[in-house]
């Protein structure tokens, strides 16, 4: 148990200088440069905001996904939070997660970062966008691919399945995949226009791209394998972890501006000759959601002392967290909806998109349940915070 | 800006540790380990001993006989204690009059009582809520009319934690009628020893006695136990509530009640029972250790300064959820028992049935349900984040 503590980063509660002069830059951005209308507009376009994700990359937040032994200027996972809770409360429709950290944080964790620097540089400058293509029809949150297969024939691997929803797939030049062999998962590198790859392209409610791809014989040199059958697992388990934890940070911002919203609605909508704020139910209504965002708030530290520390346990408390801020993040959205009454359900209300990234996020990364049972299946002792 | 994790406080951990296994006695660590309440006894010897050590007051400050840690190391120091099975200090000398004696009161009032509230060797309770002046506290009648240098003390309090074995009270009592009823309230310190004051037991549902009616009959308390000013009881009452912001958070009991329950299961586990394997009790503890986790880092929060609410409403935040927990923990806890909850048991007196471990589960239980009504119901704390925290 003594090297338990080692696994994790020390706990930081607060903001350094540095974290606290990001955040607010971003929240200038997003203040200054971002509003519905351009979400809506990238919503017609697809899903997809090219200036934006340059726009991005120029003011070196890609940068800020990567730690500086990979090239980034990250000192910890912190940053890349930031940025992504603050992307939540702008509701700002960006891949940060699904095209640079779930995919960068795979490369670091199959020690690809060395022989990929080239590719993560690029992604770091907005060039290349990747996606993670590991689930399967039908087979949930299986991490374990069984109807994608590949098959190593002389120097080349041949891909052979069916993988779905891909998240930011259509913008991708470059696919991770995962597939079966006879010596057990792998992960692949695959260019999206390797022949008989083909795609089906939609939107999600959550505002990105996706697609669901085909493989019909695909063949990619021996030098695609990204991970072997003993390291696949691992480095997808540290895909997840991000992906799981960029949800939480997504939807606290999601939370905070959903409670703003309606806090603001509350004060100017009358029923009854009096306005909405005054009745006793809303306000209990509106303390009750405060207090699970100063909960899902405190939570967040765990999530930079673990992300990328692997192992079991850490990997389980970031479950464990997720779980706990999923729930919160469907309670505050979900009762921001409600207390917005009708107009809540359209879509031209702001309070539907958020209410629509947080079930998205549940999608995507594992919901409440999911990550519970997560927690408590892989939990190695019953502390999260001391081992 | 403290953190958990410096060799600095990691060494103050074991510190803390070796310290409680020295000294801790054998008797006190056992009822702590089973889940009952600490005696008058227990809470007397504990304090003593802390005291030798300079430990029975930390967060007083040094002059009086504090430490001056930090809040973070404070609350560090309580959950070793709660999870070295130390029973807790009565809180009602060392948390809650203390403080307002050596911020308010006059020198002899610190003379006369602080060292005997460090040492334990004097006992305290709280004379607040009355017959009909529960959460709307403000509405007090218990009269002090002034005759001389005593004050005539007349009315009831009600609720009062350990009044049968307190040395004193501090009473919020009525010295004006005219203005707005917060105003015309004073706060006294009187003798429980004095002619006139009548303590009434309440036996609350789990069949013990912690509560009390308190009855005064022309009790003559002398003017100088007075607190400042008359009138301005009110003041102190609520610095009394602000002083301590995460003390009712309860976050030492929890992650002690959580021990707990782990070595409780594990035990039943080694004795090869089967129904401990059941998904749904090991979920409901999953989430509770996730819950715990949240619940200690907004505390730490609050202790460094770093939450977002600011600091009364994330007071009720974490008091709310303190309650939730003592709850959802000591209701684990009878579950996993199954039929071993069932026994009625006595405190403090041998029993020749039921599961040692057990002894103290459904009593928790069954008084826990008064957590989220005393000090400020849940219903009261929304309210507080609702005006001060939401503007609402």
């Amino acid at each position: 148990m003594s090297d338990a503590m080692a696994q994790r980063r020390p706990l930081a509660l607060g903001l350094s200088d540095d974290e606290r002069q990001l955040q607010d830059s971003i929240e200038r951005f997003i203040d200054h440069e971002y509003d519905l209308m351009r979400r809506r507009a990238a919503l017609a376009e697809g899903g997809d905001d090219p200036a934006l994700w340059r726009q991005i990359a120029e003011l070196g937040w890609l940068g800020a996904c990567l730690p500086e032994t990979d090239g980034g200027y990250a000192q910890s996972p912190k940053e890349a939070l930031i940025l992504l809770e603050q992307f939540g409360r702008g509701l700002v429709l960006a891949p940060v997660l699904d095209a640079m950290l779930v995919p960068s944080a795979i490369l670091r964790a199959a020690g690809q970062g060395e022989r990929e620097a080239g590719l993560l540089m690029a992604m770091m400058s907005g060039e290349r966008r990747l996606a993670l293509a590991w689930a399967e029809p039908g087979r949930r949150y299986d991490l374990r691919p069984l109807t994608t297969q590949a098959r190593h024939d002389g120097h080349q691997w041949r891909l052979q399945g069916t993988k779905a929803t891909v998240l930011g797939a259509p913008q991708a030049d470059t696919l991770l995949v995962s597939a079966a062999t006879e010596q057990g998962s792998v992960l692949m590198r695959v260019p999206a226009d390797a022949p008989g790859l083909s795609m089906t392209s939609y939107l999600t409610i959550g505002g990105q791209s996706a697609a669901d791809l085909f493989f019909a014989d695909v063949r990619v040199a021996d030098d695609a394998l990204v991970a072997s059958a003993e390291s696949a697992g691992a480095a997808l388990q540290a895909g997840w972890d991000w992906g799981a934890a960029g949800a939480c940070a997504e939807a606290l911002g999601a939370m905070r501006a959903a409670l703003t919203l309606t806090l603001k609605y509350v004060d100017t909508r009358e029923q009854f000759s009096q306005r909405l704020s005054r009745f006793q139910v809303i306000q209990h209504r509106l303390a009750a959601m405060a207090l699970e965002l100063e909960y899902s708030q405190a939570l967040l530290p765990l999530l930079t002392a673990h992300l990328d520390q692997r192992g079991q346990r850490s990997s389980a408390v970031i479950a464990g967290v997720r779980s706990r801020i999923s729930a919160a993040a469907r309670m505050v959205t979900g009762d921001a909806v409600q207390l917005h009454g009708g107009i809540g359900v359209t879509d031209e209300a702001a309070v539907s998109h958020y209410f629509r990234r947080v079930v998205a996020l549940d999608q995507a990364w594992g919901g409440h349940r999911f990550h519970l049972q997560r927690y408590r299946q892989q939990r190695r002792d019953h502390d999260l915070i001391h081992a | 800006m403290d953190t958990l994790d410096s060799t600095e406080m990691r060494a103050f951990r074991r510190e803390v540790r070796d310290f409680v296994a020295a000294n801790l006695p054998k008797p006190l660590e056992q009822r702590c380990r089973q889940g009952f309440h600490p005696s008058k006894e227990d809470m007397r010897e504990w304090t003593a001993i802390l005291h030798g050590k300079g430990w029975s007051a930390p967060h007083w400050p040094t002059r009086y006989g504090g430490t001056g840690w930090s809040p973070l190391k404070r609350m560090v120091f309580d959950i070793e204690l709660a999870e070295a099975w130390a029973p807790a200090p009565s809180p009602f000398g060392l948390h809650l009059i203390g403080p307002v004696i050596y911020t308010f009161g006059t020198e002899q009032q610190k003379e006369r009582y602080l060292p005997r509230i460090l040492d334990g060797s004097e006992f305290w309770c709280q004379g607040y809520s009355e017959p009909n002046a529960g959460s709307d506290l403000a509405s007090l009648r218990t009269a002090a009319k002034r005759e001389g240098d005593c004050y005539r003390v007349n009315g009831q309090k009600i609720w009062t934690s350990q009044a049968q074995f307190a040395d004193w009270i501090f009473c919020l009592v009525r010295t004006d009628n005219s203005g707005k009823k917060q105003n015309g309230i004073s706060m006294l310190l009187i003798d429980m020893h004095s002619p006139g004051v009548t303590v009434k037991p309440i036996i609350t549902q789990d069949m013990d006695h912690y509560v009390n009616e308190v009855f005064f009959e022309d009790v003559r308390v002398p003017a100088e136990n007075l607190i400042g000013e008359e009138n301005a009881g009110w003041r102190y009452a609520k610095f009394l509530l602000e002083n301590e912001r995460t003390s009712s958070a309860y976050l030492p009991q929890a992650k002690q009640d959580m021990k707990r329950l782990r070595e409780l299961i594990d035990r039943m586990r080694d004795e090869h029972s089967e129904g401990i394997d059941d998904e749904a009790l090991d979920t409901e503890c999953a989430a509770l250790e996730i819950e715990v986790a949240a619940h200690e880092l907004a505390i730490y929060r609050i202790l460094t300064d770093n939450a977002s609410s600011q600091a009364d409403t994330a007071a009720s935040m974490v008091k709310i959820q303190g309650a939730r927990l003592q709850q959802r923990l000591s209701a684990l806890w009878v579950e996993v028992l199954g039929m071993h909850g069932l026994p009625l048991f006595q405190p403090h007196r041998e029993h020749d049935f039921g599961d040692p471990a057990a002894m103290g589960a459904m009593s928790q239980f069954l008084i826990r349900r008064a957590v989220s009504i005393y000090g400020g119901t849940n219903e009261i704390q929304h309210g507080i984040i609702a005006k001060r925290g939401l503007h609402l």
